[in-house]
């Protein structure tokens, strides 16, 4: 990305800047432990953070990543800091966007990657074009017009993704269930969780976690647990844990979008067959919404970002891709696409649920 | 976890904005009034979550929210040119919708937002954008009014000339640091 930028804007790139920026693309997720995004949701955003958890990595004296950056180049921990986190920023610069933006070097890998082991075949965006075509504008990325079909594909590919993969009901009621399990195990930590465990430490201490600690939180870790936890002593603990071992996950009904009131009288109902049929569970573990805000990739965005910016011939400044009309792109469909929330109940009462709904014709 | 009660006072908010006004312009600026909002104590909108994005503080639940709206024909969207040759959204409620009686607010909610939006409802998205980054800035940050402004003003060069217009409609909204 950085060659093609050199070359498409004719502008060289310090050898700082391209050190800088090829590091912070490397060490941009340094901070992911397992089940981040769903350790995020249960602990709040503001109690754990894989991003804030990146920064600390970069910056904290007592971090090995952090000793060999200012080895390597003094300030470069803090300079690293600013690519992760816009409000350590004191610019923007376009060399923030190639590691974080719609258009950064993690998401054109990863469209390409997650088709490929999703086994998702019928999308593969030629990026290895899409980059040969990148230049920068001002503090961002733009992408020369004669590309325009590949950021078409690219952005088909990941709004497929993300109806096939990344929200598919499997998945999330998956993600769902591990929530139950984090949040019964938050709730209990001390009789489910040893003293001296760093998945203790990080359900106790949340951000404030020791780095020395945090490292040792790992999927293995994480996996041995779970199956600890089956034989816990907690119904409700073994119960969610059982479930996710033999798959038999939450079933879902998308909620009516035509009214609010309608979708909480489902709620309502959902939450009253659960009671019922599994009695002192806590009922927010039971019955759950989901909506596709919460999944943890990004369709393409506009208002959010910075916007894809792409530059045609002859013209005297490039243009958002979204202004790009409709008759002519796919873009502002993709971009725009609406995916209805979910309500996910235990399987046991999904008929009573649906047979209400139809009766009180409300899906 | 999220339930249903979240996105109903999202919701609301977004209501209570939009039925301030004949037409909100602009999904930024929708944005950004929801953030002054909840920083100016607006009840219902207290759990939304914002995060630092590009234009400032940004909300995926805000923007999840509105899509939902949209969508079941709460509030109405359209698309026009603007003079500068970007398309512009812009959001009206639509008073018919069953869930306008639904979502409507208490009687010191609904002052709240009167008077919030008395003050900025006229304001230019970019004095609202640099307004929401300031407060944004300070209130993470813990850094002075001062070098917040100076802060915000080197991530967004083009929000200069409305550095004014943005200090009066915090002082305006008494939102201090």
């Amino acid at each position: 990305m950085l060659d093609a930028i050199e070359r498409n804007s004719g502008k060289p790139i310090d050898v700082q800047v391209r050190e800088d920026t090829v590091l912070a693309a490397l060490l941009h997720d340094v901070g992911h432990g397992p089940f981040s995004h769903t350790l995020e949701e249960i602990l709040g955003h503001d109690q754990f953070d894989h991003e804030a958890m990146t920064v600390r990595f970069l910056t904290e004296p007592d971090s090995e990543i952090t000793t060999l950056l200012e080895r390597s180049s003094p300030g470069r921990s803090q300079r690293l800091a600013e690519y992760i986190d816009k409000d350590r920023r004191t610019e923007h610069h376009w060399w923030h966007a190639v590691v974080s933006s719609q258009l950064d070097a993690d998401r054109l890998d990863y469209i390409q990657r997650d088709a490929r082991m999703a086994g998702i075949d019928n999308h593969r965006p030629d990026i290895e074009r899409l980059i040969s075509h990148i230049s920068c504008y001002q503090d961002g990325l733009v992408v020369d017009h004669r590309a325009f079909d590949v950021i078409e594909s690219m952005l088909l590919a990941l709004d497929h993704l993300y109806g096939a993969v990344y929200f598919h009901r499997t998945v999330r009621a998956a993600t769902v269930t591990v929530q139950a399990v984090l949040s019964r195990v938050k709730a209990r930590v001390a009789k489910e969780l040893p003293e001296g465990d760093p998945l203790r430490a990080l359900l106790e201490q949340r951000k404030e976690i020791a780095l020395d600690d945090y490292v040792r939180v790992t999927d293995a870790s994480f996996w041995y647990h779970l199956d600890r936890w089956r034989q816990s002593e907690d119904e409700e603990l073994s119960f969610y844990v059982k479930r996710l071992g033999r798959r038999k996950l939450p079933k879902h009904l998308e909620l009516p979008e035509n009214e609010l009131k309608k979708a909480r009288q489902l709620e309502n109902k959902a939450l009253e067959l659960a009671g019922a049929k599994f009695p002192g569970f806590n009922l927010d573990s039971l019955v759950t919404l989901d909506t596709p805000s919460r999944v943890n990739y990004k369709r393409y965005a506009v208002d959010g970002d910075f916007p894809i910016f792409t530059w045609e011939r002859d013209a005297t400044k490039p243009r958002r891709i979204e202004d790009i009309e409709e008759v002519r792109s796919i873009v502002p469909k993709v971009a725009r696409k609406f995916y209805r929330s979910r309500l996910f109940v235990p399987p046991e009462i999904f008929n009573d649920l649906r047979a209400f709904a139809a009766k009180e014709r409300l899906l | 976890m999220t339930t249903l009660e979240a996105l109903q006072n999202t919701l609301a908010s977004i209501v209570a904005i939009v039925d301030q006004q004949d037409e909100v312009h602009g999904r930024v600026r929708l944005q950004k009034l929801g953030y002054l909002l909840q920083q100016s104590g607006f009840r219902p909108i207290q759990k939304t979550r914002f995060a630092y994005h590009h234009y400032g503080p940004f909300s995926e639940q805000l923007a999840g929210a509105l899509d939902q709206a949209v969508a079941s024909g709460l509030v109405e969207e359209n698309r026009r040119d603007s003079h500068n040759g970007y398309k512009l959204y812009t959001y009206k409620l639509n008073r018919e919708h069953p869930d306008v009686e639904y979502l409507k607010l208490a009687q010191a909610d609904h002052e709240t937002v009167r008077k919030f939006m008395s003050t900025s409802s006229s304001a230019h998205w970019r004095t609202l954008e640099l307004a929401a980054t300031v407060v944004y800035l300070e209130r993470n940050l813990e850094i002075s009014r001062e070098t917040a402004i100076t802060r915000a003003l080197g991530l967004k060069p083009d929000c200069k000339p409305y550095r004014t217009d943005a200090e009066a409609l915090l002082t305006g909204l008494s939102l201090r640091s």
